[in-house]
């Protein structure tokens, strides 16, 4: 008797949790639709942005280094429109352009500070990029290595 | 051989071509530049090694050098020593980004340090040779 019993609770309750589980997922799926976890596109082409607009900062206080700093900015130009590309039209915003939303840090007055500062940030973005690269699913590795690599020879292109 | 296996032999020739092409274009360079490729050699059997030797550990036998390499172009002076050099480290970097989705989280680290130091590599022989721009946007990739 009583082992009968303990498996009939047993199913009633596992029976309960399952429509919990159920009615949750549901509310989940209806509430936000965007569930899964974010694109790890997002923290590199965040990165990217952000060198973008320091890039523009820079050459903003200092037009004088627009010969050096041009390329380099075409180059996160160019990581942002293809992380875009990546991430299909879906995105929160694919234009390619600069959003005005990274925070600048002040532009150094000394063009060596400014490009001291820049080289901080590239590094800085360097690292984040070959930590997203190992932890990449294989289709995006190759991607975050490359960018990885270019903000490295950054650092070597504005010494 | 698994896919990750493939790919490291992949970058392993790419390492070996390297050696031979710094072989070849190292004495048509001078000075600093000398200095320089003789030190980018070194990095490139560095690696070179150190693929042999993380092949043999998993019991596959590594790919040895060819007794010669095709080059792009004739190296004849410094200007076209300096654009072996480039192009040395561009298809080295391709060898190994090629590899990155296949390997593990480990090889991976191995792979983006080779990646950026030909990234690096490449830039100071573009600055060196008056190519511009000195950076490509992509390096490791075709």
């Amino acid at each position: 008797m009583v082992s009968s019993n303990v498996p009939r609770r047993g199913v009633l309750a596992g029976g309960v949790a399952a429509a919990v589980a159920l009615t949750a997922g549901l509310a989940g799926c209806r509430d936000t639709p965007k569930a899964q976890p974010p694109s790890p596109i997002l923290p590199v082409r965040e990165d990217s942005l952000a060198l973008l607009a320091a890039y523009d900062a820079t050459l903003r206080r200092h037009p004088d280094l627009a010969d050096r700093l041009k390329p380099l900015r075409e180059d996160h130009h160019r990581h942002v429109r293809e992380l875009d590309r990546e991430l299909g039209s879906a995105t929160p915003s694919a234009s390619g352009s600069a959003d005005p939303s990274p925070s600048v840090t002040p532009v150094p007055a000394g063009a060596d500070a400014a490009l001291g500062a820049l080289t901080g940030q590239e590094k800085q973005a360097e690292q984040h990029a070959r930590r997203s690269c190992l932890a990449a699913p294989d289709r995006y590795a190759t991607l975050f290595g490359s960018i990885a690599a270019c903000r490295a020879s950054h650092v070597e292109a504005l010494r | 051989m698994t896919p990750a296996q493939q790919r490291l032999q992949q970058a392993l020739a790419a390492e070996h071509a390297a050696v031979y092409g710094y072989d070849v274009l190292g004495p048509r360079l001078a000075g600093a530049e000398q200095t320089a490729a003789r030190n980018a050699e070194q990095a490139h059997r560095d690696r070179r090694d150190a693929l042999t030797l993380a092949l043999s550990k998993q019991q596959v036998t590594p790919v040895a050098a060819a007794p010669g390499y095709k080059l792009p172009h004739p190296v004849t002076d410094r200007a076209s020593a300096l654009r072996l050099a480039v192009s040395l480290e561009e298809r080295t970097a391709q060898a190994w980004g090629a590899g990155l989705p296949a390997l593990s989280t480990a090889q991976r680290t191995q792979a983006v340090e080779a990646i950026s130091d030909c990234a690096v590599r490449a830039t100071r022989w573009r600055r060196s040779a008056g190519i511009t721009p000195t950076t490509v946007p992509f390096p490791g990739r075709p």
